[in-house]
């Protein structure tokens, strides 16, 4: 069986040799891949050759948000309001001292830095609301301290 | 029987055998990756010496399989019986070096066999899980080896405690056998647990993870939530299994197990009464008001990284095992997301089916506003919360430390879901909601027509503070038994305990109840 298929605007040619042997086999464009059959159904059920170089995505968010983390970022851990910030751009921080005060549900919540370094950017100001995962201020490389 | 009987012989040899596993160099082998064998795991994990193996000889029924030159005798895993303080538990323990401790339908049957006699006994089954997954030449039948092991998680949950050690991988189908269990504890860059593995994400989605990342200890107890304790080392995990058992009895008939208390039950803790910030919005620790409450370092705190705005482990009082639940204000200032009422709501119901009883420190400020939140159901996962407060029969005794607010404090262990004793220091708030939003609500219309509408909402608000935040107009109407002072609240929660002892409150005859999931 041979498919052309278009993902992104670029066209592909698939040809699968036997849709009932494990594995399938299947060639995209003249390179050849074998595919398990469980994940037949997931490339038939949604008509998308495997791209030839897979990008690497997501990596492991930090907190059960969805969201992918930027390893710098300081997020907010609840959507409040800003009362205090207690660093300045270029100050060089340890991993849990106190970088702003959020307040949210009726309360101070003290925000503490996730890790080392220098403070490249602060994203907020006192009396600003903030939402859930939004990002306070990013962290620049580690310093050692 | 002359002295050198060659049937006595015999035995001897096939014991040593048995005893080799997989043999001297795959033992080498498990050594120099900083592992124990199966065997040495058994005896740092019971009472020395009282260890008694069963099934040793168990070998690999497929004659094909015998005939291509290779038998192990114990089909990779180690089973029997010892004793944990005296106590006895039934255990098995996957041996690596046999075929990578993979599962075979014998195998299984081994596991299953120990599973079986625990439960007729009345004891708990303990697990350590080193296993490379099913083994593929096996088939279907390691597959039917799974289920019968998982369908045994399932049908004894709640009946004995189910411990598993996480002690290497489990990937695959072989990672739900775990995660049925009561209790999961993984070693630091020793295990990982995944259903799909970094190879097959990379092939499917594209995203790119190491094992570690993607399964391990740390990943499962601060992100995924599905393990509940990481140690640094082997050694630390069995002697962590210990403790934890030694919170709970041998079934769910039994009570957990009393230790004479080296701390004096009526302890007066002054500091108590300083611990509540007067500035209703400035946090403070509840893990503190824990510690200085329950005996001296009895408490044992479950999945501390995940979901760290609510706090759930066991404790002991007075000698007596009782489970904590309670909301920490310095993490999110300890609202109930979808994580905290997961974690809450699975201790609870343990405790629940152990017969341990549940003290509950309420700091309750809402649950986290948020599209995210309520899109991922946090109606379901709350409702799980009060679900399994109100369902459980334990002795039940709540603290409101300080803030109680709406439906939050509904779930959180109030009196209206059978609370046994309710005690309120004289920090706490019970209200339907926080004075901002009820003030703005109550008196939208005089506060718009007032002259200075600023100065007559803040009145409104020193009013309503006067009014509600505290104890009083709850204790007045009955939702709290005592206004306490922090100080007495250790010796009124052992008495407490006490008095509800021999509580007996079941619940109507069901099959089982429906809790949304």
């Amino acid at each position: 069986m041979k498919y052309r298929m278009t993902v992104n605007d670029q066209t592909y040619e698939v040809e699968i040799i036997d849709l009932h042997a494990s594995p399938v086999l299947v060639t995209v464009d003249g390179e050849r891949f074998e595919v398990l059959p469980e994940m037949v159904e997931l490339e038939i059920a949604r008509p998308a050759p495997k791209p030839v170089n897979p990008q690497p995505r997501a990596t492991p968010s930090n907190g059960g948000s969805s969201t992918p983390r930027n390893p710098n970022a300081i997020p907010a851990p609840i959507p409040g309001v800003i009362v205090s910030i207690a660093v300045k751009v270029g100050e060089v921080i340890s991993v849990g001292q106190e970088v702003c005060i959020l307040e949210a549900m009726k309360m101070k919540n003290v925000i503490r830095a996730n890790r080392a370094g220098r403070i490249e950017d602060i994203k907020v100001s006192v009396g600003q609301q903030v939402r859930h995962s939004d990002v306070l201020m990013t962290v620049g490389t580690e310093v050692a301290l | 029987m002359p002295r050198n009987d060659p049937r006595i012989l015999e035995l001897r040899a096939l014991r040593e055998k048995s005893r080799q596993g997989g043999g001297v160099q795959r033992i080498e082998k498990q050594h120099q990756k900083g592992k124990m064998t199966a065997r040495e795991r058994l005896s740092l994990l019971l009472d020395p010496g009282t260890f008694n193996e069963l099934e040793p000889f168990i070998t690999h029924q497929d004659p094909q399989a015998q005939s291509q030159g290779e038998k192990y005798l114990g089909e990779g895993v180690v089973t029997g019986y010892g004793q944990i303080e005296g106590r006895t538990v039934y255990v098995y323990a996957q041996d690596f070096t046999i075929f990578g401790g993979t599962l075979s339908e014998m195998q299984s049957h081994k596991i299953c066999r120990v599973m079986d006699l625990a439960l007729r006994n009345g004891v708990p089954i303990i697990g350590l899980i080193d296993s490379g997954g099913a083994r593929i030449q096996d088939g279907v039948s390691s597959l039917a080896g799974y289920a019968e092991i998982f369908r045994r998680n399932a049908q004894y949950s709640g009946v004995i405690p189910q411990i598993s050690l996480m002690l290497g991988p489990c990937a695959g189908g072989a990672a739900y056998s775990p995660a049925l269990t009561d209790i999961l504890i993984m070693v630091e860059n020793t295990s990982f647990m995944f259903l799909t593995g970094p190879e097959v994400i990379k092939t499917v989605t594209g995203e790119v993870i190491d094992a570690e990342q993607l399964g391990g200890a740390y990943t499962h107890t601060a992100v995924s939530g599905v393990a509940h304790l990481a140690t640094a080392s082997e050694n630390e995990a069995l002697a962590m299994c210990r403790r934890v058992l030694s919170y709970l009895p041998s079934n769910n008939v039994e009570n957990p197990p009393y230790y004479p208390p080296q701390d004096d039950p009526l302890r007066m803790e002054p500091q108590l009464n300083e611990i509540v910030p007067l500035d209703s919005t400035t946090p403070y620790h509840m893990h503190e008001v824990i510690d200085l409450i329950v005996d001296e370092r009895s408490f044992l705190e479950l999945q501390p990284h995940w979901g760290q705005n609510a706090i759930t482990g066991f404790a002991r009082i007075g000698g007596h095992s009782v489970g904590i639940v309670a909301q920490e204000p310095t993490s999110m200032a300890g609202v109930i997301d979808i994580d905290a009422s997961d974690k809450m709501t699975r201790f609870v119901r343990m405790c629940d089916c152990f017969n341990v009883p549940i003290v509950t420190f309420v700091d309750s400020p809402g649950f986290l506003p948020g599209v995210d939140q309520e899109h991922r159901g946090i109606i379901r996962h709350g409702a799980k919360l009060l679900y399994g407060y109100s369902e459980a029969t334990v002795p039940k005794i709540c603290v409101i430390t300080r803030k109680a607010y709406g439906g939050a404090y509904v779930v959180m262990s109030s009196k209206y879901l059978g609370t046994d004793i309710t005690y309120a220091w004289p920090s706490a708030e019970v209200a339907v909601m926080g004075p901002e939003g009820a003030v703005g609500i109550i008196y939208k219309g005089q506060i718009e027509k007032a002259a200075d509408p600023a100065a007559e909402r803040q009145r409104l608000l020193d009013e309503y503070r006067r009014k509600w935040n505290n104890p009083y107009q709850a204790a007045g109407a009955g939702y709290v038994d005592d206004v306490i002072e922090p100080s007495e609240t250790r010796p009124k929660i052992i008495a407490a305990l006490a008095a509800l002892r021999d509580k007996y409150a079941p619940n109507p005859p069901r099959k089982h109840g429906n809790m949304p999931v």
